[in-house]
């Protein structure tokens, strides 16, 4: 390939002329197959959506040598095996990570006299920045992003598209580190219940703000978990955590093709109670050519678009 | 690899969950001067966490401008069976695409696209469906 750059257009080369041409004869031959039926053919969609459908369970998950399920995989917040962003038609049950009838999100319940809503100039992936944990897991279903497991004796990784995240966690049994420096993903040790590996997780960066339940994000009240009237500019579900905030993250791979996360957020200064989120499902990844991508913010206009509208709209309040 | 294809008779919005919009499709983009945009597709930028589509239209007065639409990210593009080759090769061809303008005090002549199609003919899904459109609802 010619350079390095992102960038394509006439410099594509002959290839790309070759091409075109080859594509206009056959489009020529096409259109004179479609003018001779007389009616207009319904537009064809890239993408297979059609061919979308639940993922069957596949068998019991495979395990290490230890016994330990293998959580090894590349997997999707859904129940389809593959990406779904903007895919329609898509049946909800299969697109969702989880059924909010069922097992719905509760909103989080903060201490009397406690504001975690507004806290310090925060990353987000809004800002093509880091979202910690537990967000960045949690946050994945926005994108209907791809999560890569790596588990090796005494280690798992732990890799995200967007935004682009590693964690290596020591899985063999050691303590916490004793007061730990704050970083993004935190201090994570390990155990196993049953089959159920669990991370403990403190010192969180007091930056990141927790993405909260999933439906607060959804401007309608009426739905479970929806933002209540008068809380519509209040972040959604979010919040911002304190240094003694403990995070417990549940991974359960309850097939071959299914694994489970959740998660609940301790924090003594800031929740009532501890927020649990839904069993969220993720799918493993059906095309064996599909592989975790690289998603670095390499060309992000839209902080100086943002800026140039709200200075606009500052200059012109009240007009 | 070429993108696959599927012929849909009926579309069924089933989204449960709203795509990730970095600061909000309402902040940056006005979903009430939406638009068919016919030109022709002049280069790609194939970068994160947008790429984007460049396309010469003639503007109402006849003048050929150009604009840059904003896509999903190339890993989405790809799974949703459209890949950079796709668009190479239908370069410096026909192209329509469907798509909304920024926001009064943005770049001019930027936009981000909710569906478009090449030369090729396929209907390609390449950002957010706010318009809440079906395929027959395009008037392609």
């Amino acid at each position: 390939m010619r350079g390095m750059k992102r960038h394509f257009g006439d410099a594509a080369g002959s290839a790309g002329v070759v091409l075109a041409f080859l594509c206009t004869v056959l489009m020529l031959v096409f259109a004179q197959n479609s003018s001779a039926q007389g009616e207009k053919k319904p537009l064809k969609i890239a993408g297979d959506f059609e061919k979308v459908h639940l993922l069957p369970p596949g068998g019991p998950a495979p395990r290490m040598a230890d016994g330990h399920p293998d959580l090894s995989g590349l997997w999707y917040p859904n129940s389809a095996g593959r990406m779904l962003q903007f895919a329609e038609p898509v049946d909800s049950t299969i697109i969702r990570q989880f059924d909010p009838k069922a097992t719905p999100e509760e909103m989080p319940v903060f201490k009397p006299g406690v504001n975690p809503r507004k806290g310090p100039p925060t990353y987000t992936p809004a800002s093509c920045g880091q979202a910690g944990v537990p967000s960045t897991a949690l946050e994945q279903i926005s994108q209907h992003a791809a999560m890569e497991l790596v588990q090796v004796p005494g280690k798992l990784v732990m890799l995200f598209e967007y935004p682009m995240d590693i964690r290596i966690i020591r899985t063999d049994a050691h303590p916490h580190q004793n007061d730990p420096d704050p970083s993004f993903n935190g201090d994570t040790t390990v155990h196993w219940e049953g089959d159920t590996m669990v991370l403990d997780v403190i010192g969180i960066d007091e930056r990141l703000r927790n993405q909260g339940p999933f439906q607060s994000r959804v401007s309608n009240p009426t739905l479970p978990g929806g933002r209540p009237a008068g809380e519509e500019n209040e972040g959604g579900g979010g919040w911002f955590h304190s240094a003694q905030e403990h995070v417990v993250e549940r991974l359960t791979r309850t097939s071959k093709n299914y694994l489970t996360y959740q998660v609940t957020i301790e924090d003594p200064l800031v929740l009532a109670k501890p927020w649990k989120s839904a069993p969220r499902i993720w799918s493993l990844a059906s095309d064996p050519n599909d592989a975790f991508s690289e998603v670095f913010c390499t060309h992000d206009e839209e902080p100086q678009e943002m800026k140039k509208i709200r200075a606009y709209e500052q200059q012109n309040k009240g007009k | 690899m070429r993108a696959k294809v599927a012929v849909l008779s009926v579309i069924l919005l089933a989204m449960v969950a709203p795509a990730f919009a970095h600061h909000g499709f309402q902040a940056e983009f006005d979903k009430s001067k939406c638009m068919d945009l016919k030109g022709t597709l002049t280069s790609i930028d194939w970068d994160n966490p947008h790429a984007y589509v460049h396309m010469n239209v003639k503007d109402p007065s006849g003048k050929t401008v150009s604009w840059s639409l904003e896509m999903i990210t190339p890993n989405a593009l790809r799974r949703n069976g459209s890949t950079r080759q796709d668009f190479l090769s239908n370069m410096n061809k026909p192209m329509v695409a469907r798509a909304c303008p920024a926001k009064a005090g943005g770049t001019m002549y930027r936009g981000t696209a909710e569906f478009l199609q090449l030369s090729d003919g396929l209907l390609r899904v390449v950002g957010q469906n706010v318009e809440n459109l079906t395929p027959e609802q395009l008037h392609w």
